[in-house]
């Protein structure tokens, strides 16, 4: 109590905070409720009738659902066995090189994809990947090879989805690193310098340890978005050739919920995920812990 | 560049949030997005409710005179002449209706996801419209929007007695016995939806006939192919390409696939008929023979079929008849290749008949009335001066500066002129009194040259394109729960199994496809929907005829 009106200011400045998360981020979680009922625009959301779990029944026998959730499931576990680690590496890259001009104009260059919107990179992504007129397969033929057509092969399908995304993302997802980089006491490599460590070796046991609860942190936050691959990118690289590997909950959500109007559908299929990935995030978190680093909370 | 994803939601891994989103609003401001005036109580009394319809006690008679109406956004307003909200033609409105209008873009491409975002979170306009009556269906499902009987009844005269002389229009705009849409009877122009066009000179020149049945459409777009029409010595044809061309080979083949058919008396959902296999056979033959754009399933916004069309390269084009667009490509196609001669190409034979390409029915665009409207008096009175003589001007322009009036018929004085400061305001006349036959087509066009020749083929096409029937067997889809939800699951698990049976080489046959879209018919309840759709084709067919 005391500290309270010692503080009574900085408590003063939070406020705002506070009321923007109750006002933007808890009070409209009351709207999940229509994921129990069947929501007409008309009714509103308490006037809409109450179904109980017909929803989730629906959700559960539906099969499309079973092919999202597994897509979902799928891109992102091969984002985080494919994309997790490239950031870490291109970090690890870009922290030996010495000239810090060179290293400066090279991260520049390495962000600029972040800040380019989906709907232009997916654009981007199909026309080098066109059978027809894309450099990609210009290349396969002067190299002797059939034409493939990425964008709507199955299999093709997922590997462009993972490499679109690092090229999107790698760059900016070295900020992290660095900086956890540059926060590393200069004289541990020193001393292991005079230990007569290699670079590869320095690398090894001085910079990886020190980046590692960053990792972590990381990965947990990763693991949180286990169950939500993001709309945009999905949504200008699908076509109904692919449908079977690249619909996932987001679009699906859109699909049923804003273009159909089954809001109450979508909305029970949004609680799903957001459950799961809670079990996810709290899961993660502890097998951090016991791992010996820090975790969220 | 991807125009149809100009609007797209920010976190969209919620509708969750949107409803959310929506549910505060409608807490917090109920009626206020809309028309700031009017949040109280008088949102939306049932007129009959309120009075018997003396002025005296007329609820709306003393509210101002505001109306807000959604907009279709095809980026077509110029930036000098200002935007779709607020340019040389809102402030027209505004003079001459005496109504205060205000306009609410939504992207083309995604008008229905943009309205129904508008509506959950009550910030949709008093007036929505869309063409297709199937969205109206929905929005009366959800209670979106009211009737209008009462409406038009007490205070409309210009547009109760054009609906006098178009009792056609009654069915399309009735919903469970309520009237709740209004709407203007299409001209020939907007009837006729889609069309073929094909490169007589070629033809020409690799003495081939005109095709009349699919095998000899296959055979002239292989001689296209190979024959190496365009003489430059080079195999870098496409024989067919176009942003319809799986509705032509289903309309073709009469089986398109959300629509439903009469099969000896019993409905029937395309899909699931031995037609669309077919129509799914025909689309697989095109492509493994290499006669399409092999890339036709990414060109999402069809820029890759009007590249090759417009430069040159292919052979016959499919697409949509309507507006400008097609005359718009041949325009740029005689720029690229003057000597190109393309022609309208009627609709071939198929193994199940001769059917016209897809056309459209009778009314143009549904105008609905939002429930929370504020003024529904004001609403009706603007759809009046519309429909009296608000339209002429927004689809034509003003007389002596965009048209001359030539025998009664309106016609362009300068293309570039009109093109750019008046053809995005047709948008705004939803209502329209418009008469038209294929032959005022070259009066109207501007008199240069060019302009004639387009006219000229237009007059042919849109005699090409309405020569034969489009099968529709009843007048409008029948439109309740069960089957909205069933053809929102199908439709993607259909394009699917038809991305699969024509890319998939030789084991995945068209009957496969079609056995496997009868599967998941079966599964998602088909049955019960067909019996269902059954009981509303009986309950219906007097008014069909």
């Amino acid at each position: 109590m005391k500290s309270l009106a010692r503080d009574k200011h900085l408590y003063l400045m939070l406020l705002p905070v506070a009321i923007y998360f109750l006002l933007f981020k808890y009070a409209p979680l009351f709207g999940e409720v229509i994921a129990f009922k069947q929501y007409r625009l008309a009714d509103g959301i308490w006037g809409s009738q109450w179904v109980g779990v017909e929803q989730f029944r629906k959700l559960f026998s539906d099969r499309e659902f079973y092919t999202v959730l597994r897509n979902t499931l799928l891109l992102n576990v091969y984002n985080l066995v494919f994309a997790f680690p490239v950031p870490i590496v291109l970090a690890l890259l870009l922290n030996e090189v010495r000239w810090s001009g060179y290293r400066r104009a090279l991260q520049n260059l390495l962000y600029i994809p972040h800040f380019i919107s989906w709907v232009v990179l997916g654009s981007m992504v199909i026309a080098m990947l066109s059978p027809s007129t894309g450099i990609v397969n210009a290349v396969l033929k002067l190299a002797g090879l059939e034409p493939i057509y990425f964008m709507a092969d199955t299999f093709w399908w997922p590997v462009s989805y993972v490499l679109s995304g690092i090229w999107k993302e790698a760059g900016f997802g070295t900020i992290l690193y660095m900086a956890a980089m540059a926060g590393i006491d200069p004289t541990l490599y020193e001393a292991a310098k005079i230990d007569g460590a290699s670079k590869l070796r320095r690398i090894w046991h001085v910079t990886l340890p020190g980046i590692r609860s960053t990792a972590a942190i990381l990965l947990i936050l990763q693991v949180g978005r286990m169950m939500d691959v993001g709309f945009e990118q999905v949504y200008t690289l699908k076509n109904p050739a692919v449908n079977r590997v690249a619909e996932v909950i987001s679009t699906y959500v859109y699909n049923r919920g804003i273009e159909n109007l089954q809001y109450s559908y979508s909305t029970a299929l949004g609680l799903f995920q957001s459950a799961v990935a809670l079990v996810l995030v709290v899961g993660v978190n502890r097998l951090i812990k016991t791992m010996g680093e820090r975790g969220l909370w | 560049m991807s125009s149809n994803l100009y609007w797209k939601i920010k976190k969209p891994a919620s509708a969750v949030a949107l409803c959310m989103i929506a549910g505060a609003l409608l807490a917090g401001c109920s009626g206020n997005g809309n028309n700031g005036n009017n949040g109280n109580s008088q949102a939306s009394p049932a007129p009959e409710a309120s009075s018997s319809g003396t002025p005296a006690g007329d609820p709306y008679a003393d509210l101002p005179k505001k109306v807000s109406i959604s907009t279709f956004d095809r980026g077509a307003v110029s930036s000098d002449e200002g935007t779709y909200e607020d340019n040389r033609w809102t402030k027209w409105i505004g003079e001459q209706s005496g109504i205060d209008v205000s306009i609410v873009p939504v992207p083309r491409n995604q008008a229905q996801d943009k309205l129904n975002v508008l509506i959950a979170s009550n910030q949709a306009p008093d007036l929505i419209w869309e063409y297709d009556r199937t969205y109206i269906g929905k929005l009366v499902t959800q209670g979106a929007i009211q009737p209008v009987d009462d409406y038009i009844e007490k205070y409309s005269t210009s547009y109760k007695a054009y609906l006098q002389e178009h009792p056609e229009l009654k069915p399309y705009l009735t919903f469970d016995g309520k009237m709740y849409a209004v709407a203007t009877a299409r001209t020939l122009d907007s009837i006729a939806n889609h069309g073929i066009w094909i490169r007589q000179d070629w033809l020409d020149k690799l003495n081939l006939k005109t095709p009349t049945t699919m095998e000899e459409l296959i055979e002239v777009a292989k001689a296209f192919k190979d024959g190496d029409p365009d003489g430059n010595g080079k195999a870098d044809t496409t024989a067919l390409v176009g942003s319809t061309t799986f509705d032509a080979y289903s309309a073709m083949n009469a089986a398109i696939s959300n629509q439903w058919y009469l099969e000896d008396g019993q409905m029937k959902y395309g899909a699931t008929l031995d037609r669309f296999g077919d129509a799914m056979a025909w689309e697989k033959t095109m492509y493994e023979e290499g006669l399409v754009d092999k890339e036709y399933l990414t060109d999402k916004n069809f820029q890759r079929a009007i590249q090759l069309w417009t430069t040159g390269k292919a052979g016959i084009f499919v697409g949509s008849w309507g507006g400008s667009a097609m005359e718009n490509h041949i325009r740029d196609m005689l720029k690229n290749v003057p000597d190109a001669n393309p022609v309208p190409l009627e609709p071939v034979s198929t193994s199940n008949g001769k059917y016209g390409l897809y056309q459209e029915t009778s009314p143009f665009i549904f105008v609905a009335f939002n429930k929370e409207m504020g003024n529904p008096k004001a609403a009706v009175e603007y759809l009046d001066w519309l429909v009296d003589s608000g339209w002429k001007s927004l689809v034509y322009g003003t007389e002596g500066v965009h048209y001359k009036d030539v025998n009664g018929v309106a016609q362009v004085i300068d293309s570039e002129k009109y093109k750019k400061e008046v053809s995005y305001a047709g948008e705004y006349a939803v209502l329209r009194n418009d008469s038209f036959t294929p032959a005022d087509l070259p009066a109207k066009a501007a008199s240069d040259e060019l302009s004639q020749r387009l006219a000229g083929l237009s007059e042919k096409g849109l005699e090409t394109a309405t020569k034969n029937k489009f099968r529709r067997d009843i007048p409008y889809q029948p439109s309740f729960t069960e089957v909205n939800e069933i053809q929102t699951a199908m439709k993607p698990f259909i394009e699917e199994i038809r991305a699969r049976v024509t890319t998939q080489g030789a084991s995945y046959t068209a009957d496969w496809g079609l056995e496997e879209i009868r599967k998941e018919w079966q599964r998602l309840g088909g049955e019960a929907v067909e019996a269902k759709a059954q009981e509303w084709y009986e309950a219906n067919k007097a008014s069909f005829e």
